[in-house]
């Protein structure tokens, strides 16, 4: 039997969801391997949403958001398209690959273009064929991952870590704290190195935070904080993906 | 305590039965932990069908529901308030949407109802982590926004008023009316536009419940139903409205001699840099175009006008207003832009004479028009043949796909008026008649009868031959191509979006559909209201109307805006952010990022604190939070996770 990936989207409830309910209205077939989940803004998309997909297995997260200059909270769809980069350096930390993960606009008219988005996604990873994470042994790409996997969950790295104060880092239902604490301090680390020099299980936590940090900075992107919040004037569309 | 699962399939006849084996799934839904009861039923949403859920929670004590049925947005009220009436908290259910977003789109039995399963399994995992949320009741101010000045904000403005609501009428031009006021007559009727329509703009006026606000755009729109704070930016006129008694003599004084295309008269005459629109044109005041007054561009002229004008109401000192205003709701009728026909080149438009739009003909066939009502050539004769063509920009590929709806009609009107004044020979050149309204069809049986030439085709060119202008098209009831010769070609111009809709949109936070045009919450039941709460629709923004249909959308705004305000007070959704205490450390990251300046940061306590009068949910803060601070209710990190796993376990 060929392989058909499993895919998961995040659909803004204001664009994309309500475009698949005029797609259902108009009984417009897609692929039934796409399962989605609602957004109230993709401006909320969280890192560990389509991080703990990948954790069950998903081959595919596709989130899709309104189009530029028509997010109805004003920049949420920048956000969520400028968070998605941000996820897809780390995928390609952890060996999963940048591909897995894609953004793209949707308007709630426009079906054929959420057809077309979601089937071509679903073309795109089969021929990427079953994603081998988080399993993998050995292959040179999970190289990180496979020291990530040695967390012990002691927490020693948070207790060191000077810009952590937190008492809960990462979701609960998560089951690597190395991991969600790297997505906690991938943007604001300060490369103390505290972290690497405490860890009991020797992971080099500063190594892979640097890295990608460095991914991340290249990408040229609008900062994490971008001011949204200062009338109208500013909801113009800021172009961060060419 | 354990929660106690109650998972409802509905067939929903055979829109969700046909293509999701509804046994299978209930089978499967009972397996699930948490789950203690399980019912399919044919129509959930029936009484009977939430009378099952209602005993379920009184008999089983049944504390969370999943209901596999259609999308949330038709039915999940109806069922929050099903279970609420049992003193359940109405978060306390899910929708698992396997009608629009599974059985609907799928064909393959199999495969629809592993898809069903996966869907309803999330429902289940996420159910069990609802919060009971405490839906927020809000006032609703007695006043409304309308947003342009035409028929439909008009008529919207004058029915609340009369209610005595208070109403800030919004017109970006320095009269009402907006395009209605340019109309000669009305179709089927043939009732003069203006004898119908100028009493209601001089009861605009009288209204002492209506501000209204000329030379004005709305710039910017802040809160929530019953509480929105509007930013109106009034440009300035350089004339005190108080004072100008609209004599005119300003006008005759300016000394701008060629004047510039008059933007009422569709370019068919021309004014001066201070005019007044026309000369039934309510408020009937002058006004000093910024863009063509020599003093204002150039900084030199003689000041006529200042001294014409004996009420010494002109004054060049006067500056932008910016004004803020609080209401409860808001009705956006701004109208439509008519199509460019410049767009479409095979027309000529522009680069031979003799060839209008349709309000351009409007104007000339109006008595208050340039030529008084005539129906004349560039050169002043009578045209002897005048060809109609319908459909330019509208139902074509190249241009707009959307039908008007008003040219068949408006030109049919044009074709009649025309042929009673100059009795030239008429060609209207169509695709079909869409004569859908009350009298329609038989006036397009009249006009035929009047002796009108019909010739179904689309005209496909228009250029000059021997100094006559020659229509081409296809007859396709006679599957030849066709040439006529004629004088005078109307271009029937489609209707489309305001060309700065996306603006619009933008400040007032609602969608627009492919066309351009404002999108309603549902096509069919809810077409007044948009996706945001207390912003409604009326008139051509929403989609071609004619002026029936727009009177009765604008009353129907109005109603609606009249029905919140009676309630006094609405539910809004309880679906907002918070910020935990006790994790906050103060870094303000959320505060940055907030779209709605909704988080205020306790300098006492160094922590954020978000202000729930404000925050609207969108959840942009709890994706910057680095320590997940933030929450979003009912959206919660671990409610969403709960629903992946659900999903692809």
């Amino acid at each position: 039997m060929s392989f058909e990936p499993k895919l998961l989207g995040f659909l803004c409830q204001n664009s994309a969801d309500l475009c698949a309910d005029f797609a259902g209205m108009e009984q417009k077939s897609y692929t039934p391997n796409f399962l989605p989940v609602k957004l109230p803004c993709l401006g909320s998309l969280d890192v560990f949403f389509p991080l703990r997909a990948y954790f069950l297995e998903a081959d595919g997260v596709l989130v899709l958001g309104c189009p530029p200059r028509q997010c109805r909270h004003k920049r949420g769809n920048e956000r969520a398209e400028r968070n998605v980069q941000v996820i897809q350096c780390l995928l390609e930390i952890l060996g999963i690959g940048k591909d897995r993960l894609n953004y793209a606009w949707v308007h709630p008219s426009e079906i054929s273009r959420l057809l077309e988005t979601v089937n071509g996604f679903n073309e795109g990873i089969t021929k990427l064929g079953p994603s081998a994470f988080p399993q993998s042994e050995g292959q040179e790409e999970f190289k990180w991952w496979n020291q990530l996997k040695k967390c012990s969950d002691c927490h020693q790295c948070r207790e060191v870590c000077p810009i952590c104060f937190c008492k809960k880092c990462y979701p609960e239902s998560f089951q690597n704290f190395g991991i969600g604490w790297l997505v906690h301090v991938m943007e604001r680390c300060t490369n103390c190195g505290a972290c690497q020099d405490i860890c009991p299980q020797q992971i080099d936590l500063l190594k892979i935070v640097q890295s990608l940090q460095q991914k991340i900075s290249n990408l040229n992107i609008i900062p994490l904080n971008f001011p949204i919040s200062q009338g109208s004037e500013k909801t113009g569309v800021v172009n961060i993906t060419k | 305590m354990k929660q106690k699962i109650g998972v409802y399939i509905c067939h929903c006849g055979t829109n969700i039965a046909a293509t999701v084996d509804c046994n299978e799934l209930a089978r499967f839904s009972s397996t699930l932990p948490g789950v203690k009861v399980v019912r399919d039923y044919r129509y959930l949403c029936s009484d009977p069908g939430q009378d099952l859920i209602k005993k379920d929670i009184r008999k089983l004590s049944i504390d969370r529901v999943v209901v596999a049925a259609c999308s949330p947005r038709m039915h999940e009220i109806t069922f929050r308030n099903a279970i609420s009436s049992e003193n359940l908290n109405p978060y306390f259910i899910n929708i698992a949407n396997i009608r629009e977003q599974c059985s609907w789109v799928h064909k393959d039995k199999e495969r629809a109802t592993e898809k069903a399963k996966h869907i309803v399994q999330a429902a289940v995992a996420r159910v069990s982590l609802h919060e009971a949320l405490e839906a927020r009741r809000v006032g609703i101010k007695p006043s409304a926004l309308v947003v342009g000045a035409g028929i439909a904000g008009i008529q919207a403005a004058l029915t609340m008023a009369n209610d005595g609501m208070k109403i800030f009428l919004v017109e970006r031009a320095p009269y009402i009316g907006g395009h209605m006021a340019q109309l000669d007559k009305t179709f089927p009727t043939l009732d003069c536009a203006s004898c119908i329509f100028t009493p209601k703009t001089v009861e605009v006026v009288r209204n002492k419940n209506i501000e209204l606000f000329v030379c004005s755009e709305v710039v910017d729109v802040k809160g929530y139903v019953g509480n929105f704070t509007v930013t109106i930016k009034k440009h300035p006129t350089h004339v005190d409205p108080s004072r100008c008694t609209g004599c005119g003599d300003c006008v005759e004084a300016c000394v701008l001699k060629k004047g510039v295309p008059s933007e009422f008269e569709e370019g068919m005459a021309r004014r001066k840099a201070i005019y007044i629109a026309f000369p039934q044109a309510v408020p009937l005041k002058a006004v000093v175009d910024n863009e063509s007054c020599l003093l204002l561009t150039k900084g030199k002229c003689k000041k006529n006008c200042i001294e014409a004008c004996k009420a010494e109401a002109i004054n060049f000192d006067q500056k932008e207003e910016v004004i803020e205003k609080e209401v409860g709701s808001i009705i956006v009728a701004t109208g439509y832009d008519p199509f460019d026909p410049y767009l479409l080149p095979q027309y000529g438009y522009g680069v031979y004479d003799n060839i209008i739009t349709g309000l351009q003909f409007e104007r000339l066939s109006s008595p208050s028009g340039p030529n008084c009502g005539e129906i004349l050539l560039k050169d002043g004769t009578v045209p002897k043949t005048i060809a109609f063509l319908h459909c330019i920009g509208s139902r074509d590929e190249n241009a707009k796909l959307h039908c008007s709806r008003i040219c068949c009609m408006a030109s049919m009107k044009q074709a009649h008026l025309a042929k009673e004044k100059t009795g030239a020979e008429i060609y209207e050149f169509y695709i079909d008649i869409n004569a859908f309204g009350k009298g329609y069809q038989e006036f397009y049986k009249r006009v035929r009868e009047e002796g009108i030439y019909f010739i179904r085709g689309k005209g496909s060119e228009i250029y000059k031959k021997d100094g006559r202008l020659i229509v081409e098209a296809e007859d396709t009831l006679l599957g030849t191509p066709v040439e006529i010769p004629v004088d005078l070609v109307v271009l029937g111009t489609g209707l489309t979006a305001r060309r700065d809709a996306e603006r619009m949109a933008q400040v007032l936070g609602i969608s627009q559909s492919a066309d351009g045009f404002f999108m309603e919450a549902h096509p069919k039941l809810r077409p007044v209201s948009t996706n945001v709460d207390g912003i409604f629709l009326a008139g051509c923004c929403q989609g071609p109307k004619d002026i029936p249909d727009t009177v009765a959308q604008a009353s129907a705004a109005a109603a609606e805006v009249m029905s919140l305000v009676i309630k006094g007070e609405i539910e809004v959704e309880a679906t907002i952010s918070s910020i935990d205490p006790e994790i906050c450390a103060g870094c303000k990251l959320c505060i940055e990022v907030c779209p709605y300046t909704a988080i205020d940061f306790l300098d006492i306590k160094g922590i954020s604190s978000v202000n729930e009068a404000l925050c609207k949910g969108c959840g942009a803060c709890t994706s910057v939070c680095p320590s997940k601070a933030a929450r979003q209710k009912h959206f919660t990190q671990d409610q969403v996770l709960a629903e992946v796993e659900g999903l692809l376990a």
